[in-house]
């Protein structure tokens, strides 16, 4: 009690609570903006509290991290792009939802499932600060490889109305997680030489491509976000707000799942929202499919993504063992200030580690509060015209991409997965499943190996593993059953040829995995691969000949193109010329890609937002130009001031160099 | 008097700055605008880490007071950025690349890395010079040397081609040691929470910052390299019982990086001026208080800096070595 006290004395100084709302402030841009992410923006901030008190400095720190999982369901209910890895899975309720004119009953949803799960995160690690290090101890390495097994095992969730076809997608994600240096054997796996990809595929770039780029196409053919729908409410919000506490059940599950989950070292806030999101689609409840603006599947991952920052500090703190990523940024901040991560952390500076746990209950009311009083403005872009928003969520998304690794690569890669990932969208293969096999294959191939290295094979008896895998054989099988019983269901299924030519391309491309693996790489490098590539050869196969006999059988009268309400998961069978879209979408991005190299990120987004909107349909030149010029200067202000950074020159710099 | 000797001085310093001016002008002197450090590892780690307090004190030493600012350029260890160094990254003194020390024999390692030449790097200088440990959890048991070499347990490592497996495997050739060693770990805290777990036995290659927090529970084995160690009872060097000549020259060859932990490097093109420029600026830079102070709050391991000529020395003597003791130090670190 004592303990609580203090913390709380020492944090109502007037600079440390400044540098907490400072700190939210700063996290919740950061989220809002595709392209940086919390992990980028701690290390910039770190510098910064070289000269600050302990507390003060993790007020800041942690203040910004807590809340970006809170403001980056901003772009991912509006615009269908993840302002953060960890939006994703909100994406597919969340964007569905806006669309139907539900925003602000999104929004408000999601704040207030990100409050209490943000609360219910700094409470675990308050109430984990006397048993921490046993805690973590008791947890051993082929636990970790057990509990990404069961998170895989999830997919079977997320598969949709075509199971193989979501077996397939997990697959293939895996397959590409793959790609890069390997950490057994250290060879570079399908890098086709270039250091671009001796780190693997960035993560933040692939799920901007995949799940944002296919969303503006059909944002451009609606004319604007929510189409025709109602005018929304602001009621609406409350609605959001009240449909949170009527599932409360939901709620802390999903906050147990974020917290817990949090604490393992490998399992980001990228796999946990998924594992979620996949949770709760188990039961959808009342209300539409999931993955058609189903309110559960907004307030499952967003409790669990914010939970997980209280999560990620247990190991952190008893240990020093970063339990994700911005963690690792967090830990020099214990250095610079003197502080020694271990049983010092529990006893002698235990006051400092409640400051924390009040630190993120406070940074999430806070952020919270502050996302919802910008509900109603934010909901009213719903009804912006496209021709407005496309070019400039384009612009954000591809300046995003860009400063990732400041490379051409960067908009190759993100132009080539949205391509990807709006075949995956038109033909039914579930971006979800692929999305949790590629950020889980990494941790499922390093912690196997990690265990046999261990302890031969012995591990596989120890009762968490056995519990966590029959747990996941379970799922898997209760699933597949209900398959069995669905598959004379029938319901809608995309269009046959271009399934058969994805289906094929994908076996083909499997097949050259599979090759390459086993002729090139050395054994413990090749061995998952290799059956990950089986795998996806037989699923895409089995897929393909199925879709083949269906168009053989093919009645003169084609079901395939009513809209029904009955399709289950993330797909809807298309109602507008979607390829126009997505190749117009594609042209944009390629088009502010090649300004940006010839002359540099600012004058590249002027030019693009006028240029494109006037493009798309506004006739006059005035609004382009006021659009252009706020945004690049928000651009300048972000991209610049608030992240500075050395930006390449540009080839017409060049050129102008030479006279 | 006074008066007239301050006003002619006042004009001989007048006649002093004009020429330097004029002379600035005329030889173009370096003069840095931005410099960006670019780290070859991701944000958090010791580089990065060590890197952005370089970034804040290392403009005020340099001609011009440049900004300087850090970028995250990860990969292979490091090895990806050290490529681009030698290949694409400006060589006019606007970007500085932190690299690990182990790039400047990685030629000699790996085979698949022969096209580098790590002497064409310029080097500005380093930040610590200090041996590397072998330690063992104090509940192993495993206490001596003796002991180490011969009882079979499991040794932790991160990748192959990082300090923490090369230094193992250095024990385990060189010596015939029996342990095993296991790869893949996320970093060297991932290694000591395994330590603590009771999985594995200890890990190679670790410096004084990582035995800072928690010495009462560890066992420290033997050491690596001639630096100086700070306030602890001197430790045999585990080369000292390597008896064959052969093998003695390849482990020292590796041994030699360790003069050179967190060296700075720019691309071979850089101009004589720039980097003498940027070599005294970061000799002043390592004796300011200032900086001294804040790099002291990163860990407890003091500054003990090399300067670029060196490194660049011990570089070139480095593979200056017969080729076949190339071979015997490749065979010894696989």
């Amino acid at each position: 009690m004592d303990l609580i006290l203090t913390a709380i004395v020492e944090m109502a100084q007037p600079f440390r609570m400044l540098m907490l709302v400072t700190g939210v402030f700063a996290g919740l841009i950061v989220g809002v903006v595709p392209g940086i992410g919390g992990l980028f923006a701690m290390a910039l901030l770190i510098p910064m509290t070289y000269n600050m008190d302990a507390y003060a400095a993790f007020a800041l720190l942690l203040g910004m991290g807590s809340v970006n999982t809170t403001s980056d369901t901003i772009p991912a209910i509006l615009f269908g792009v993840p302002g953060s890895v960890g939006a994703a899975a909100t994406v597919l309720d969340g964007h569905a939802m806006a669309k139907k004119g539900e925003a602000a009953r999104a929004f408000g949803a999601s704040y207030s499932a990100s409050m209490i799960g943000g609360v219910f995160g700094a409470l675990v690690l308050a109430a984990a600060i006397p048993v921490m290090r046993p805690l973590v101890l008791y947890l051993k390495t082929p636990d970790f490889f057990a509990i990404c097994a069961f998170g895989l095992s999830i997919v079977a969730m997320l598969a949709g109305s075509q199971p193989l076809k979501g077996l397939a997608a997990a697959m293939f994600g895996m397959l590409a997680s793959f790609v890069g240096i390997d950490k057994i054997a250290g060879i570079d796996r399908w890098t086709f030489g270039e250091i671009y990809l001796w780190d693997g595929l960035p993560v933040a770039l692939v799920f901007l491509g995949l799940f944002g780029l296919p969303e503006l196409a059909s944002l451009l053919l609606r004319g604007s976000i929510q189409g025709n729908a109602e005018r929304p409410t602001y009621a609406g919000m409350w609605q959001g707000i009240m449909d949170t506490v009527r599932e409360w059940p939901l709620v802390l599950r999903c906050s147990t799942i974020g917290s817990l989950l949090g604490a393992v070292p490998g399992v980001g806030i990228a796999v946990l929202d998924w594992i979620a999101y996949g949770y709760a689609a188990r039961r959808p409840g009342s209300g539409p499919k999931f993955g058609e603006g189903n309110v559960r599947g907004v307030i499952a991952p967003e409790s669990a993504n914010n939970a997980k920052e209280g999560g990620s500090l247990i190991p952190t703190i008893a240990f020093g063992v970063p339990g994700s990523a911005s963690m690792s940024i967090l830990l020099g901040a214990f250095v610079v200030h003197g502080l020694v991560p271990g049983p010092d952390m529990l006893g002698k500076n235990a006051a400092l580690t409640m400051s924390m746990v009040f630190s993120i209950a406070v940074a999430n009311i806070v952020g919270a509060v502050t996302c919802l009083v910008l509900t109603r403005p934010l909901a009213r872009v719903a009804q912006v015209s496209a021709a407005i928003l496309v070019p400039l969520v384009v612009t954000f998304i591809v300046v995003g991409a860009y400063q990732t690794n400041m490379s051409a690569f960067d908009f190759a890669l993100v132009i080539g997965v949205g391509a990807i990932g709006m075949a995956m969208k038109e033909l039914n293969w579930p971006r979800s499943a692929f999305s949790l096999g590629f950020v889980l294959g990494p941790s499922l191939e390093n912690y196997f190996f990690l265990a046999y290295q261990i302890s031969g094979w012995s591990w596989l008896a120890q009762p968490l593993v056995l519990l966590l895998l029959g747990l996941a054989v379970v799922g898997v099988i209760r699933q597949t059953r209900s398959w069995i019983k669905a598959r004379k269901a029938g319901g809608p299924l995309p269009p046959a040829l271009p399934d058969i030519i994805a289906g094929t391309a994908v076996t083909l491309l499997a097949l050259a995995a599979l090759v390459t693996a086993v002729t090139e790489f050395p054994f413990e490098a090749a061995i998952f691969p290799v059956i990950t590539a089986g795998l996806l050869a037989v699923f895409s196969l089995v897929t393909t000949a199925q879709t083949m006999v269906r168009w053989r059988r093919r009645v003169p009268h084609e079901p395939e193109l009513q809209p029904s309400a009955e399709a289950p998961g993330e797909w809807t069978p298309a109602t507008e010329p979607t390829m126009k879209g997505n190749l117009a979408i594609i042209g944009l991005c390629l088009a502010l890609s090649v300004l940006i190299l010839l002359v540099g990120h600012l004058a590249a987004t002027f030019v693009f937002v006028a240029g494109s909107i006037v493009l798309l349909g506004v006739k006059s030149w005035r609004k382009p130009l006021i659009i252009a010029a706020v945004t690049t200067v928000f651009v300048y202000s972000v991209f610049d001031m608030l992240a500075s950074q050395p930006w390449p020159t540009p080839w017409l710099g060049h050129v102008n160099k030479m006279f | 008097m006074l008066a007239m000797i301050f006003r002619a001085s006042r004009a001989v310093s007048l006649l002093v700055a004009v020429l330097a001016v004029a002379m600035c002008t005329q030889a173009q002197a370096v003069e840095f605008k931005t410099i960006t450090i670019k780290v070859g590892y991701g944000p958090g780690g010791g580089y990065d880490q060590t890197s952005r307090v370089i970034a804040r004190h290392f403009g005020r030493f340099l001609p011009g007071n440049p900004d300087v600012v850090v970028q995250n350029v990860p990969g292979g260890g490091s090895l990806k950025l050290t490529k681009m160094v030698l290949g694409s990254e400006p060589a006019d003194g606007t970007v500085i690349a932190s690299i690990s020390e182990a790039m400047s024999y990685a030629p000699v390692l790996d085979p698949q890395n022969a096209n580098f030449d790590p002497l064409a790097l310029q080097w500005i200088g380093s930040l610590v010079n200090e041996p590397a440990y072998c330690m063992t959890a104090r509940s192993t048991g495993i206490d001596t040397m003796d002991k180490f070499l011969q009882s079979d347990f499991l040794i932790g490592a991160t990748g192959k081609s990082s300090v923490t497996y090369i230094f193992a495997a250095l024990v385990k050739n060189g010596l015939k040691a029996k342990f095993k060693i296991v790869t893949g770990f996320e970093g060297t805290a991932d290694i000591e929470l395994a330590m603590q777990r009771g999985e594995i036995a200890g890990m190679c290659g670790v410096s004084s910052y990582n035995i800072s927090g928690n010495r009462d529970t560890l066992n420290l084995i033997g050491t690596f390299g001639s630096g100086p160690v700070d306030g602890q009872k001197p430790l045999e060097r585990f080369t000292a019982r390597i008896q064959d000549p052969k093998l003695q020259e390849a482990a020292a060859l590796i041994e030699t990086a360790l003069h050179f932990h967190h060296p700075l490097v720019v691309p071979p093109d850089t101009p004589k001026e720039t980097v003498e420029a940027l070599r005294k600026g970061y000799m002043d830079m390592v004796r300011d208080p200032a900086f001294l102070a804040d790099i002291g709050k990163l860990s407890e391991m003091a500054v003990n800096a090399t300067s670029g000529e060196d490194i660049s020395r011990l570089v070139s003597r480095q593979l200056q070595v017969d080729p076949g003791v190339f071979e015997t130090a490749r065979d010894l670190v696989k």
